[in-house]
């Protein structure tokens, strides 16, 4: 029942899907016919026998080598539509109609055509309101132009081509004559095959919106349209598809023939049309020249002459995952047709290769048997697979040759303008990151050599633990910089071999990594030393004795004692049992941020029943626990009336005591006994716990889990929604893009994986779905029920008014179904809207910075940089008067905007201590030392709990920007919105107060928009 | 009709906002006297206190330029190579102009990204529909208002000689707020012996309120259940959890499979084998086999390690049993309470 539910629901949408991108023919036709008569038009009206000389188009001509370039015009025998127009199954928003003009009979045997066929493109001088960018290609065809045996794939047809003076044979630059040849055949076979078979054109269509959101498979290596078309009608006419069969199972048919068919080794051959039928010597030589063969009909040409084995293995690849994701309980129609995957989400490594100028000159001509970039991307390709080995799962090299605005008169030299793009994916973390890789052993002579010439000055021998002695390359570097280990083996390589200079070799990779440093290194890099300082602390609090009861359990609940903390905390000179005065340095922060661990006591059933009664009890324990840790271990403590926070190893730790009384409600939360609710802290204790240890073990399965998810907080917090999304979502969100990664691979960088934690935050459809983490991968049918019942029990509202839902993002993670824990009330749905459109501008800009040239590094700071004049008012504050003013990633200032008040500094904080500090005594300069002291956090608090500025909604970072933004809201409740109209405060005097509040902090406000009239 | 009155209200807004703006200028007029006044005493004190701040400021004004280089590590290069020995001063101008440099860049860059971003939120606008374009029109005026009165730039002190708001008060809150532990300890020990007043004083009430009208008002006992093993510290559950349990149990008798508790599954996975946990569950026979044994005065060899897989083999029972044991056979039928088999053994 449920399957057939989900199913139909698949159809529906593959039907709109199809109903959406197929295009109108009756009202196309009409443009279409006028256009084709007003080109034949204008090529009638050229004077037959008129001279076409060299001097039309001199560097092309130059540049495909040809010595005869005397022509003259003959007027072509006539025209015909083919292409997908002529199939009826084009797909929006590709609107372009292919024109075939069949030259006339002349005497051109001897002109080096072949190259590069231009196409001319043409576009009607008045625009196509219902088909935006209508065009007709003008494809010149050659039918029987050329003695077809002279053509044949041992032939040599490029003089230049030879070794030793013998003549090479040109099986590439055959076909492609050929092609042109029987180009007008072809597609008379698939008009054929394709009229009066709706599913069939359908499924094309199908196809066409598959593979086109592919990058990496839709290009001319690979799969276009036409072969796609070639595939379906071979399948047609050897009865591998039945009429009865809708579009989608046709789909998914050939889906599965290109990726199991025994087939594709043999090559598939068309049933010939003439009686000469293809013999066995010439499959064999199709299938020694080409890596994948279809023959047409004509026996002569192999359509896919072009397709490399690395773009077949390519296909083949996304082909299973295609069908992998149709095997997804939902269909997979959104992963199948909807999802872009283009080179940056798809490839973990990108390179850009400036090639400008050095193709031609490293081989002899552009046009061989192949032309000079085919070449050239093979011979990067085969670098990078011998240097890489087991680090890349597969190399992608793609150079586009086709620039929009080329002309033919340029020539064939610019076609490098464009840089050579490399896409890589890597195998697993562990290969990549790898320091040593051991080659031939020193015995093996050929080898060695082989090694030692590809690797150079690189290799070095090596007696390894085993006793072996080998040839090994080492790629050393520290902990927290190993990513980089490829960036550099490629750049080696590409600098040896191809003698590139570093600015042409632009790698993607450490781009982002500004955003984490701290001072000048990554502060993840002591992270040892923390979780050392942790152990020892843990074992101190199991060892108190003191106390009336025993601590059972210590759990870690900060974040950087899991590794995703943006900035894990530095050890201070301050915070440490002993101080020693030889540590104390000139900048030491007056700050230290707090970590918090939470542990269990022993049972006990004195226990006050009373929620806050509870909490006392607590803190009296805490006191307790840091009055012992004090007075017997000698372990500096200071206390709150609410937070217990003790100094160990330069750290310092905050306390939580988890009550487990509720915990067993807790865990069968459905039966619980409504009276005896969980309290709320204890509650939250409880998720933050279980959110703690199970994101520990994943960032443990996946290593590029925690930088990931690093990058990601800074965004969300450096765009000032901190106030917005908690870092236990964020957390969340990039869990789901690791545990779910389908339709593409686990992501193995920190870009790949930032790019996807964007564009899932852009592109989810929140309202109609939850997303749900499955961490330990143990969700069965019953929890996916419960978290589909709760959550449409959060959308209930959503009928009478769209803005009455709770948790606008349902995540439900398995210690949650119910979305409780992160995101009930905020992000609320303008916050979420707020924060897609954020993440989309964000990820555009990012694949953009991938593909294209501005390797500027302040462009890749626009990713973090957030526009100032999106905020109707906008706080600066005092830079110096931050906590931690080295987080700041960019000093904010604004020139726009009415200037409404200016703030001098307080000199009651500074950020550092004063070298008078330093000469106190330890005791004083403890005191000194300020625990989780953020006075942006102080300022917000202030800002939020005043009923005056209901109004305002603040936005600001809490990791450590200097601005906060400010937008002008309406009232929630009804009865505040009477109120307003009597008393409807001054912008301008409520911006003064709101400075007033943040004294001695606030830089300056300015006032960019009036709040809207409600 | 709702419509008119919506946009009447409307009207009467804006009149109202309209008187409001003229009321600000007037404002104005106020503050600046406000300021001038306030200034005078601002410098009076501000001499005062330079006596004693001088030395300090001085500091400060040494660790200012510190931060600046902290920046500039941070930012970019552009402090490097500077001499270490040049005056100060110079480095801040030197670092003031590279800054607006930048962020001259910058503003640049905004914009695009801001462009692709205004893109987006055309599109969710309308999404959002109607009537906001009528007020944008408003908006502009407004602001077109605003931009064509000079105002002089309000002025906010440091807010160090007050302790009502701002960085001062946020600052002294913290160490206010961390009187040392004794002093603590001695607040909370109050407030509990305050609450332990309280209860024994509401207990007292209630026995008085039966002893005077001869009827003993029967409450529910909340406290004082049984909700942790002493020795171990090991959840139990109370007997009305039992209930519970054994209620849950009633309505799904079946369907309660090996994996029932996720961690048992954990750890059949890590040790092979599921004998680390006893269920003993109180709706079929287990219960009575565990009688049987204790009757038979054999519960010593139901604390023997060989046990579990005993019973499992031997009654063929399709369910293991999480874990149980307590020493009295009373206990453990009133209470069915957990312990786990290793703090048994």
């Amino acid at each position: 029942m449920e399957a057939d539910a989900l199913t139909d629901s698949r159809n529906l949408k593959v039907n709109d899907l199809l109903k959406d991108i197929r295009i109108d023919y009756g009202s196309l036709s009409k443009p279409v016919d006028d256009f084709v008569s007003s080109i034949r038009i204008a090529i009638d009206a050229t004077p037959e026998d008129s001279k076409v000389t060299s001097e039309l188009a001199p560097s092309f001509v130059e540049d495909i080598g040809a010595d005869k370039v005397e022509f003259s015009f003959k007027k072509p025998n006539g025209f015909s539509l083919c292409g997908s127009y002529s199939t009826r199954s084009m797909a929006k928003p590709d609107a372009c109609v292919d024109l075939l003009v069949h030259l006339p009979k002349v005497e051109w045997s001897t002109l080096q055509n072949e190259a590069r066929k231009p196409v001319l493109v043409v576009f009607p001088a008045k625009k196509l309101d219902q088909f935006p960018g209508f065009s007709v290609r003008i494809i010149p065809s050659a039918t029987s132009l050329f003695n077809v045996a002279k053509l044949s794939m041992s032939r040599n047809n490029v003089r230049s081509l030879s070794g030793d003076g013998v003549p090479q044979p040109t099986p590439t630059y055959n076909s492609s004559i050929l092609e042109d040849m029987f180009l007008e055949e072809n597609s008379e076979l698939l008009k054929k095959t394709f009229s009066e078979w709706k599913e069939l054109g359908d499924a094309l269509i199908l196809l066409k919106i598959w593979a086109r959101q592919r990058s990496s498979i839709y290009v001319h290596d690979c799969l276009n349209g036409y072969l796609i078309s070639v595939i379906l009608s071979y399948l047609a006419t050897h009865g591998k598809i039945n009429k009865p069969l809708s579009a989608l199972d046709i789909f998914r048919v050939t889906l599965n023939f290109i990726a199991t068919s025994k087939l594709w080794e043999r090559g598939l051959f068309f049933p010939p049309q003439s009686e000469n039928r293809v013999s066995k010597e010439e499959k064999m030589q199709f299938r020694e020249l080409f890596p994948v063969v279809i023959c047409d009909s004509s026996t002569l040409v192999n359509l896919a002459f072009r397709m490399t084995s690395v773009g077949f293995h390519e296909l083949q690849d996304e082909v299973s995952s295609t069908l992998k994701c149709m095997k997804l309980r939902d269909g997979g129609f959104e992963e199948v047709f909807m999802t872009k995957i283009d080179y940056p989400v798809k490839y973990d490594h990108c390179i850009r290769l400036h090639l400008k100028g050095k193709t031609a000159a490293s081989m002899s001509g552009f046009c061989l048997d192949n032309e000079c970039w085919r070449t050239c991307e093979q011979k990067v390709h085969s670098l990078l697979q011998q240097g890489l080995g087991d680090r890349a799962k597969s190399i992608r090299v793609v150079w586009r040759n086709t620039n929009e605005d080329w002309h033919v008169e340029s020539g064939l030299s610019v076609f490098d303008r464009e840089p050579l793009f490399i896409g890589i994916s890597i195998s697993s973390i562990e290969n990549a990151f790898r320091t040593v890789d051991i080659g031939p052993d020193a015995e093996n002579k050929i080898e060695a050599l082989r090694f030692r010439k590809f690797w150079g000055e690189k290799s070095e021998l090596r007696r390894f633990k085993d006793g072996r002695i080998a040839e090994s390359t080492v790629w050393e570097t520290q902990q927290w910089t190993k990513h980089l280990i490829m960036k550099q083996m490629i750049e080696y390589i590409f600098k040896r071999h191809l003698s590139l200079s570093s600015d042409d070799i632009v790698q993607l990779v450490d781009q982002l990594d500004f955003s984490l440093i701290y001072g000048d290194k990554d502060p993840i890099s002591t992270s040892g030393n923390l979780l050392q300082a942790y152990e020892i602390f843990s074992k101190c609090l199991r060892q108190i004795e003191g106390i009336p009861l025993k601590v059972s359990s210590v759990q870690p609940l900060d974040s950087a004692l899991r590794f995703t903390s943006v900035f894990p905390p530095e050890p201070h000179p301050v915070a440490y049992e002993k101080i020693d005065v030889r540590r104390l340095h000139k900048l030491m922060p007056s700050c230290i941020p707090t970590m918090e661990v939470m542990i269990q006591l022993e049972g006990s059933g004195n226990w006050p029943m009373d929620e806050l009664a509870i909490e006392k009890t607590k803190s009296a324990f805490l006191l307790k626990i840091a009055e012992n840790l004090q007075n017997i271990e000698g372990i500096p403590c200071t206390a709150t009336e609410d937070n217990v926070d003790v100094f160990i190893g330069g750290y310092a730790f905050r306390l939580r005591i988890l009550h487990e009384r509720g915990l067993n409600l807790v865990k069968r939360d459905t039966g619980a006994d409504p009276v005896r609710q969980v309290s709320f802290t204890d509650k939250m204790l409880f998720f933050r716990s279980q959110h703690a240890s199970m994101i520990n073990g994943l960032q443990g399965r996946f290593p590029t889990y925690a930088p990931v998810a690093r990058l990601a907080k800074r965004w969300v917090a450096a765009h000032l929604f901190s106030g917005c999304l908690a870092e236990e979502a964020i957390e969340l969100l990039v869990a789901h893009v690791f545990l779910t990664p389908l339709p593409l691979g686990v992501p193995c960088s920190r870009i790949n994986g930032f790019l996807r934690f964007l564009r899932l935050l852009a592109d989810y459809d929140w309202m109609f779905y939850p997303l749900i983490v499955d961490i330990n991968n143990d969700f069965g049918r019953n929890d996916e029920k419960e978290i589909n019942d709760n959550f449409m029990s959060s959308r209930k509202g959503y009928e009478q008014d769209r803005q009455n839902i709770s948790s606008a993002m349902f995540l439900a993670a398995p210690y949650d179904k119910a979305s409780e824990a992160w995101t009930t009330t905020s992000p609320n749905l303008p916050e979420q809207k707020r924060l897609a459109a954020y993440a989309r501008s964000s990820a555009n800009v990012l694949s953009k910075l991938v593909l294209q040239e501005h390797n500027d590094s302040v462009q890749w700071e626009c990713l973090f940089r957030t526009p100032l004049n999106n905020y109707d008012a906008v706080i600066l504050l005092h830079r110096d008067k931050l906590p931690y003013p080295r987080r700041l990633l960019f000093p904010s200032e604004l020139n726009k905007g009415k200037h409404v008040a200016r703030g001098k500094a307080s000199t009651a904080f500074n950020p550092f201590l004063l070298p008078g500090d330093l000469k106190r005594s330890n005791e004083a300069l403890k005191n000194k030392l300020m625990v989780d002291f953020e006075p942006t956090k102080c300022f917000m608090s202030g800002l939020q709990a005043s009923e005056e500025f209901g109004t305002l909604k603040p936005w600001y970072d809490h990791i450590g920007g200097d601005a906060i933004g400010l937008t002008w809201t309406k009232h929630n409740s009804k009865k505040r919105e009477r109120d307003e109209e009597e008393v409807e405060t001054n912008p301008m005097e409520m911006l003064k107060a709101v400075g007033e509040m943040g004294k001695g902090f606030v830089r300056d406000i300015y006032l960019l928009k009036p709040p809207r009239l409600l | 009709m709702k419509k008119k009155s919506s946009g009447q209200k409307k009207r009467d807004k804006e009149k109202g906002q309209q008187v409001d703006s003229s009321d600000v200028i007037q404002f104005h007029i106020e503050d600046k006297a406000d300021k001038t006044k306030k200034k005078g005493k601002l410098v009076r004190k501000k001499k005062r206190n330079t006596g004693q701040n001088e030395a300090e400021s001085a500091q400060i004004d040494g660790l200012h330029s510190e931060v600046k280089e902290g920046f500039g590590e941070q930012n970019g290069a552009y402090t490097e190579g500077e001499n270490k020995d040049s005056k100060l001063n110079k480095k801040r101008r030197k670092t003031e102009k590279l800054k607006k440099a930048r962020s001259g860049k910058s503003v640049e860059l905004d914009s695009i990204s801001e462009d692709d971003f205004k893109e987006e939120k055309g599109k969710s606008r309308k999404a959002c529909k109607k009537d906001r374009v009528t007020s944008g029109k408003e908006h502009k005026s407004q602001e077109k208002k605003i931009e064509a009165e000079q105002i002089e730039v309000y002025e906010l002190s440091s807010g160090d000689e007050d302790y009502s708001r701002g960085m001062k008060k946020w600052i002294t809150e913290y160490h206010q707020s961390r009187p040392g532990l004794k002093m603590l300890q001695q607040q909370i020990d109050d407030f509990i012996t305050a609450y332990e007043e309280k209860e024994e004083q509401a207990r007292r009430e209630r026995e008085a309120l039966a002893a005077e009208g001869g009827w003993t008002v029967v409450i529910h006992h909340k406290g004082r259940k049984k909700t942790t093993d002493t020795e171990t510290g090991v959840t139990v559950g109370s007997v009305a959890q039992a209930v519970v349990l054994e209620n849950m149990a009633k309505k799904k008798n079946k369907g309660v499979g090996l994996d029932f508790y996720r961690f048992q599954k954990r750890e059949v996975q890590k040790n092979g084998m599921p004998n680390v946990l006893l269920i003993i569950s109180f709706f079929s026979y287990e219960v009575l086999l565990v009688d049987i044994l204790i009757e038979r005065n054999m519960l010593s060899f139901l604390l023997t390690k060989s046990l579990p897989r005993l019973i499992f083999s031997y009654f063929n029972l399709e369910m293991l049993i999480l874990g149980y044991c307590e020493t009295s056979k009373s206990s453990l039928k009133s209470t069915g309470s957990r312990v786990t088999w290793d703090h048994i053994i």
